[in-house]
């Protein structure tokens, strides 16, 4: 039996596209994601919240080191998606965890950042879009590989 | 609205939030009215307070209030029954930690079978199985390492 994508698998769809750019180094098309959401860290929670696709694609732009091959040699893995769907199914939030990944030629493959992603979505004209992701940074690694800055 | 299968999965992933934030009270309020097995070990628990007891003893908490954990629940398959009563569900899970002292890794790796129950407020645990399979080091994280 064939049935039609459900809200939840839009959204887990989202998540995992989220994951898709950011490993291949697409940060134009991650931005986009977020052309009508606002982005913050909720592990420090003074930090600003960054708004729309130029912006986001700017920050990972300038946060995330990208090598040879034109992406940052990591994988994003994003599991136990809790979705919610408000009553007028409009609107919806997940809960998720995240797992990166890291290798290089020097840099063995090893976990580097744990943690979760707090969303919000909208549907409109049919399609499912972000609003809000807040992450949390739980597990810290070896990430001098991956972010310019220290996570903590 | 969410499918059975969706509402199913939200309930094993809940369980694995509320342990991973510390909140054992919480996960084990999912299992009220279930009985955990966990196989080979001689550990079954019935109902939430049995299984809060036994989170409390294998999952050490630290001074931000929580195991410094994170389970990463994959490859659940969810089966419902055809009258939309009962269902059950395998997954995989993978735990990695990282803690004052103790360097980010992969301590746990295994396999559930878990069924569950539709009553008046949603779908429950009825029943899980915990099948160990692989161990890493778990001296950070067991109480009285097992």
């Amino acid at each position: 039996m064939s049935t039609a994508p459900s809200a939840a698998d839009e959204i887990r769809d989202l998540l995992f596209a989220y994951c898709w750019h950011m490993d291949h180094g697409e940060f134009d098309a991650l931005g986009a994601l977020f052309a009508h959401a606002s982005l913050d860290d909720g592990t420090t929670p003074d930090a600003p919240a960054i708004s729309g696709a130029e912006a986001v694609a700017a920050l990972y732009r300038d946060r995330c080191i990208l090598y040879d091959d034109g992406t940052p040699r990591t994988k994003h893995v994003c599991t136990n998606a809790i979705v919610e769907l408000a009553d007028d199914g409009q609107r919806a939030t997940s809960r998720s965890c995240f797992l990166v990944e890291q290798q290089l030629d020097d840099f063995p493959l090893q976990p580097i950042v744990g943690g979760r992603y707090h969303d919000h979505f909208e549907l409109v004209e049919g399609r499912w879009r972000f609003t809000q992701r807040r992450f949390f940074v739980d597990l810290v690694g070896d990430v001098s590989r991956h972010q310019r800055a220290a996570l903590r | 609205m969410l499918s059975a299968t969706d509402e199913i999965t939200n309930l094993i992933y809940r369980y694995d939030e509320h342990v991973d934030r510390g909140r054992f009270a919480d996960a084990a309020s999912l299992f009220a009215d279930a009985t955990v097995v966990y196989e080979g070990r001689g550990i079954t628990t019935i109902g939430a307070a049995e299984l809060e007891a036994f989170l409390y003893r294998s999952d050490r908490l630290y001074p931000d209030g929580t195991p410094r954990t994170l389970r990463l629940r994959t490859n659940v398959i969810v089966d419902v029954a055809d009258d939309e009563l009962t269902a059950s569900a395998f997954s995989f899970f993978t735990m990695f930690q990282e803690a004052p002292g103790f360097p980010f890794q992969v301590i746990l790796a295994g396999a559930v079978r878990d069924r569950f129950v539709r009553t008046d407020d949603g779908w429950r645990f009825n029943a899980r199985s915990v099948e160990i399979r692989l161990t890493g080091d778990l001296s950070a994280h067991s109480v009285a390492a097992t």
